[in-house]
């Protein structure tokens, strides 16, 4: 099939999607606002034994759930690298291993939460906890769709539903901008939730 | 059934950046970051808070940087997604600065 040449001379499907994380930027900027300005409000003694709920973050387990989410960046620019090079074998290798270190990822934030609610008993009922469960949670809900999305991806890379190849690959493309998107507001939250 | 892509930037090849490279910059970054608060917190480092912190946002934003640049392809694509990409992204600077005041 031919399409017509679009008038900016870009690919329709990547300019949407830069469209799309330019809405996200805001999106995702407003909820960091609302924890900036109001994680801080909560009267003393609101949380159990210590002065404020930062205190409660698991920093060391963050750091290296921070450094799972870099290393998926990574395997991803390199399956579109492959796929490019025509190295089909080596392309699902790298989706495969994304989508193991995307489900871990949220693995180890499914457990962070447990830890906080269950066990610290940091709930929806401080301004912290509110506005942490949120945007974090946020984070977690876009993480959650890359994978479902790469999941459609991998059908497709195995041969279900045609597949991809070194001149066909700007559906990987397009997943890589958004999962990178995702990896950088992970790399802003890491500071500005868990260190500052 | 075939389908035939018109995108002139994306037409033109660029030579793969170095994406290792990047991502143990990353790393290190992160490394660094994490290792400078644990200190922090336990009294290795004395510095001022505000230091810290502005050390931090530095890193972070180093980082985040670096992935819209290599792993993004912003560096080599059309300047055309870097200006739809940075628009929002000045505007969240100027709300976060209105923030401050």
């Amino acid at each position: 099939m031919i399409h017509p040449p679009p008038s900016l001379g870009l690919d329709n499907r990547k300019f949407g999607m830069w469209g799309f994380l330019a809405s996200e930027v805001l999106f995702f900027s407003v909820l960091i606002a609302n924890f900036l300005v109001l994680s801080k409000l909560d009267p003393p003694g609101s949380f159990h034994g210590v002065e404020t709920g930062r205190e409660l973050l698991n920093i060391p387990l963050t750091a290296f759930n921070t450094f799972v989410l870099l290393t998926s960046s990574f395997t991803v620019v390199l399956a579109l690298q492959f796929i490019q090079e025509g190295k089909q074998f080596l392309f699902r290798v790298a989706l495969l291993v994304t989508l193991a270190f995307g489900a871990f990822f949220i693995g180890v934030q499914a457990y962070e939460y447990y830890v906080l609610a269950v066990v610290e008993g940091l709930g929806y009922d401080t301004l912290f906890g509110a506005t942490f469960y949120t945007l974090t949670g946020f984070h977690g809900f876009h993480v959650f769709i890359g994978l479902c999305w790469l999941t459609i991806l991998l059908f497709k890379a195995f041969g279900v539903m045609g597949g991809f190849s070194r001149k066909d690959n700007m559906g990987v493309e397009v997943f890589g901008l958004y999962w990178h998107f995702v990896d950088i507001v992970w790399l802003l939250l890491f500071s500005l939730v868990y260190l500052i | 059934m075939t389908v035939q892509h018109h995108d002139k930037t994306d037409k033109k090849a660029h030579k793969h950046p170095n994406y290792l490279g990047v991502f143990l910059a990353l790393a290190m970054l992160t490394a660094i970051i994490t290792a400078t608060e644990l200190m922090a917190e336990a009294g290795v480092i004395t510095w001022p808070r505000p230091v810290l912190n502005s050390a931090y946002l530095a890193m972070s934003i180093t980082k985040a940087v670096l992935v819209a640049m290599f792993y993004m392809h912003l560096k080599f694509d059309s300047f055309l997604y870097t200006v739809l990409f940075g628009l929002p992204v000045l505007f969240a600077v100027v709300f976060f600065a209105l923030l401050l005041i």
